[in-house]
């Protein structure tokens, strides 16, 4: 199986490039503190247009992340976003994040699905070895969705995160390139 | 036990800031790739003298990191060097990284004592309530001195580090306040 006409593209969605009439609907996503605190560790700091914009273009200049809107294939309206970094050259690791933005969105398996076209990308273009990512213990349905890709979990860092009164943990999850390969392409040796 | 005047000393060595006479030392280090190849997972590459004064110009400014030059008690002679960073405020967490320079002064304790006073400084003066370190499966040296310290295993990346045509594992280690409060404040109580 040679991806060359379907690299970016599953059953539903597609990965597609961040386009400047999309920030609003980032911006909108941004002001939903249930899912700032979903998604970062970071202390929630609302954004505005102009802090969007600022990401926008510096992501244009991050040479060592791919970045992606999710968009759906049907109507082409933008579900999420997420993104690759390449940790290390040599070692070719990397780390992904990924969200749903709209809330009615969720659940439907978008982000399962694009979580599997990114895995991809990253085992099949960039020639990595291994995906990382972390995950909030609290966050139980993102869990689900990364197993279902095939991560598997790999320790916990315990009370890393502040929210609400208690610390919580931070899960860090896995996949190697010969194990999704297994999966995948039992064909190839 | 208030820390006042011994918040930066412990047994044999203490904690001292960056000093711009020491870049030679630096220098040496960043040439030995078996030093490297334990430090971090980037390509064992030499270090110029140039990104050596560019590293102690930004480590000076820097805000949010806490680097520091780890020193002999007994001759003030530089051992090494520890830091933390990667802070959440809000989480009150942090990254450390720790190394001995010199390969003849490696074995002899300077780096647990170091850490025991680098992490001491982070819960007692920082006000961190975790701190976490990452270290290669290979480094068995260092990991039993994490352990000794209090640092726990936390978490194993499945070959995360390529060297020597195989890859390696790297461990994540983590201590809590709280674990090391017990251990070295057993009076306190804590809220």
């Amino acid at each position: 199986m040679i991806y060359t006409n379907n690299l970016l593209q599953g059953a539903r969605i597609h990965l597609a490039a961040i386009r400047q009439d999309d920030l609003a609907t980032y911006n909108k996503w941004y002001t939903n503190t249930e899912f700032r605190r979903l998604l970062s560790a970071r202390a929630v700091r609302l954004s505005t247009l102009e802090s969007q914009a600022e990401w926008l273009k510096n992501i244009a200049k991050d040479e060592k992340t791919y970045y992606f809107g999710i968009r759906s294939r049907d109507d082409d309206h933008l579900l999420g976003n997420c993104h690759i970094e390449i940790e290390s050259q040599p070692s070719r690791h990397g780390w992904v994040s990924i969200y749903i933005g709209e809330p009615d969105d969720w659940g439907k398996g978008y982000g399962t699905e694009a979580m599997g076209v990114l895995v991809r990308f990253g085992f099949m273009e960039l020639n990595l070895h291994r995906i990382s990512l972390n995950v909030f213990s609290y966050n139980e349905r993102g869990m689900k969705s990364y197993e279902k890709v095939g991560f598997v979990h790999e320790g916990t860092t315990r009370e890393a995160l502040y929210r609400d009164g208690t610390y919580h943990d931070i899960h860090v999850m896995g996949i190697l390139r010969h194990n999704w390969m297994a999966k995948h392409h039992p064909e190839v040796k | 036990m208030i820390y006042t005047n011994n918040l930066l000393k412990g047994e044999k060595v203490h904690l001292a800031a960056l000093n711009k006479d020491d870049l030679p030392t630096y220098h040496k280090w960043f040439s030995n790739t078996e030093f490297l190849r334990l430090l971090n997972p980037d390509v064992a590459m030499p270090k110029t003298t140039e990104s050596e004064l560019e590293w102690y110009e930004e480590a000076s400014k820097s805000k949010d990191e806490y680097v520091f030059g780890i020193r002999a008690l007994d001759d003030n002679r530089l051992l090494g060097n520890c830091s933390i960073f990667s802070i959440s405020e809000s989480s009150r967490n942090g990254e450390v990284g720790i190394y001995i320079g010199e390969p003849s002064e490696w074995g002899k304790g300077f780096g647990s004592d170091a850490m025991n006073v680098l992490v001491r400084f982070a819960f007692m003066d920082l006000n961190l309530h975790r701190l976490e370190l990452h270290v290669f499966s290979y480094n068995a040296r260092a990991i039993s001195s994490y352990e000794k310290v209090g640092f726990v295993g936390e978490a194993v990346l499945h070959e995360a580090l390529y060297r020597d045509g195989i890859y390696h594992d790297i461990h994540i280690m983590g201590i809590l306040r709280r674990d090391w409060m017990a251990k070295h404040h057993p009076e306190v109580k804590l809220s």
